[in-house]
């Protein structure tokens, strides 16, 4: 096999956008990687559920943790360094992008983005009331105030 | 993040609804327990998400009182009873939790099966923690697979209780007359008076069904020498049987 560093890939977005990564990249999305190890990717691989906005995005935290990587497990350092850059990373999207890079990620099974996009939105609902989170993520509220009370009564645990 | 300065036409989606049930699960687990249960009253695609999570942790701290201690562990074994069994997804593992109070016991409770296994660690001359663990038993459904019981070394506080489990020993039976649990594990046993107190308790009792496992240490050699001296005292508590036949389904105890 060729090294890695060396072997291009194309992956094209459902907006018709192409990035030349290299295998190294390509392989930080399993789906990608598995279907290199198929030996499908001759050509330009089509990404059929993500856009090359995120697609850029997603590309650009796959080298960073290609490039950055802690050197080993003991590299506290260098994880540091890694943790602060995916902070940094995040502080940039609006929700609506975050939640289109959760999908993604999900999608292509980056499991590092998908941590850490969830954890975004996690840290957003931390310390928040039912009704905040509604409002928050526009979610409609299809309880009766009578459902309402039973959860709270089934859960007391964790409303009291 | 630009929490409310999203242009209006995002502000109009509700992303998070749309995302799958194991995604969604994924930020519930970041969450404290007692976040992730109230997240159920967001909207009914919410409400039995929780419920999936394999792992809980419940924090008693919440519920403690020092003054009455014993009442609000009654309380604290009704609230987990009743998050247990709302709960109804694969639980790997729940644990429950009292950082700030070390007289109080933690618990983990695994339910790998629909017939659950809870693993405590007791420390057998407080008599708070003792009482819990009676409380937290007798509300366990009817039979439990599998306890793990690992003993605190209680250095601290020797004199704390000292009749306690003689008291225990000629009351009532511990936690009931009609708990059974299928194997008991214990962990850090060191052949004391109290440890020995609740071994023999369930053995005479017939509480434990197949199987009472003492974890042994090799050094130094005269634990181990205590540890085995009480197992054979554990050994003759059992029904005189002709032949040492473990086929009959009599109940094994032994060092492992």
């Amino acid at each position: 096999m060729a090294s890695s560093s060396t072997n291009k890939f194309v992956l094209k977005s459902n907006d018709d956008v192409s990035f030349e990564v290299t295998e190294a990249v390509a392989r930080e999305f399993q789906v990608i990687a598995h279907i290199i190890d198929d030996d499908c990717a001759k050509k330009a691989i089509p990404l059929s559920n993500v856009t090359g906005e995120i697609l850029s995005k997603m590309i650009e935290y796959g080298k960073k943790h290609i490039e950055e990587a802690p050197v080993d497990e003991e590299d506290e350092e260098g994880k540091k360094k890694l943790q602060i850059w995916d902070e940094e990373f995040m502080k940039q999207f609006n929700m609506e992008i975050v939640f289109q890079l959760i999908l993604a990620s999900n999608y292509l099974n980056n499991k590092g983005l998908l941590d850490l996009t969830c954890c975004t939105v996690a840290d957003h609902i931390k310390d928040m009331t039912p009704d905040e989170v509604r409002t928050l993520f526009n979610v409609k509220n299809d309880y009766t105030t009578e459902e309402e009370e039973e959860i709270r009564k089934e859960n007391s645990w964790a409303f009291e | 993040m630009e929490r409310s300065s999203s242009p209006d036409e995002v502000k109009n989606v509700d992303w998070i609804s749309k995302l799958p049930d194991d995604v969604l699960l994924m930020i519930l687990s970041r969450l404290s327990t007692e976040e992730a249960m109230r997240t159920s009253l967001v909207s009914k695609r919410w409400e039995h998400l929780w419920k999936q999570m394999s792992h809980l942790v419940l924090d008693m701290q919440r519920f403690i009182d020092d003054k009455e201690p014993l009442d609000n562990s009654n309380r604290v074994a009704t609230l987990i009873t009743e998050v247990l069994n709302n709960h109804h997804g694969h639980l790997e593992s729940c644990e429950e939790k009292s950082i700030a109070h070390e007289e109080f016991m933690k618990t983990y409770v695994k339910c790998l099966s629909p017939t659950a296994a809870l693993a405590v660690s007791v420390d057998l001359m407080s008599r708070t923690e003792v009482e819990r663990l009676r409380q937290l038993l007798c509300l366990w459904p009817p039979e439990m697979e599998e306890l793990e019981i690992s003993f605190k070394d209680c250095n601290g506080h020797r004199e704390e209780d000292e009749y306690l489990w003689e008291e225990i020993n000629n009351k009532a039976p511990f936690p009931n007359a009609e708990f059974r649990v299928g194997s008991v594990w214990m962990y850090n046993f060191s052949g004391s008076e109290e440890e020995f107190a609740l071994a023999s308790c369930l053995v005479r009792q017939g509480t434990v069904v197949s199987m009472m496992m003492v974890k042994s240490t090799s050094y130094p050699a005269s634990k181990k020498l205590k540890i085995e001296a009480a197992v054979a005292k554990l050994q003759a508590l059992l029904p005189d049987d002709d032949d040492d036949d473990e086929w009959e389904g009599g109940l094994i105890i032994e060092c492992f």
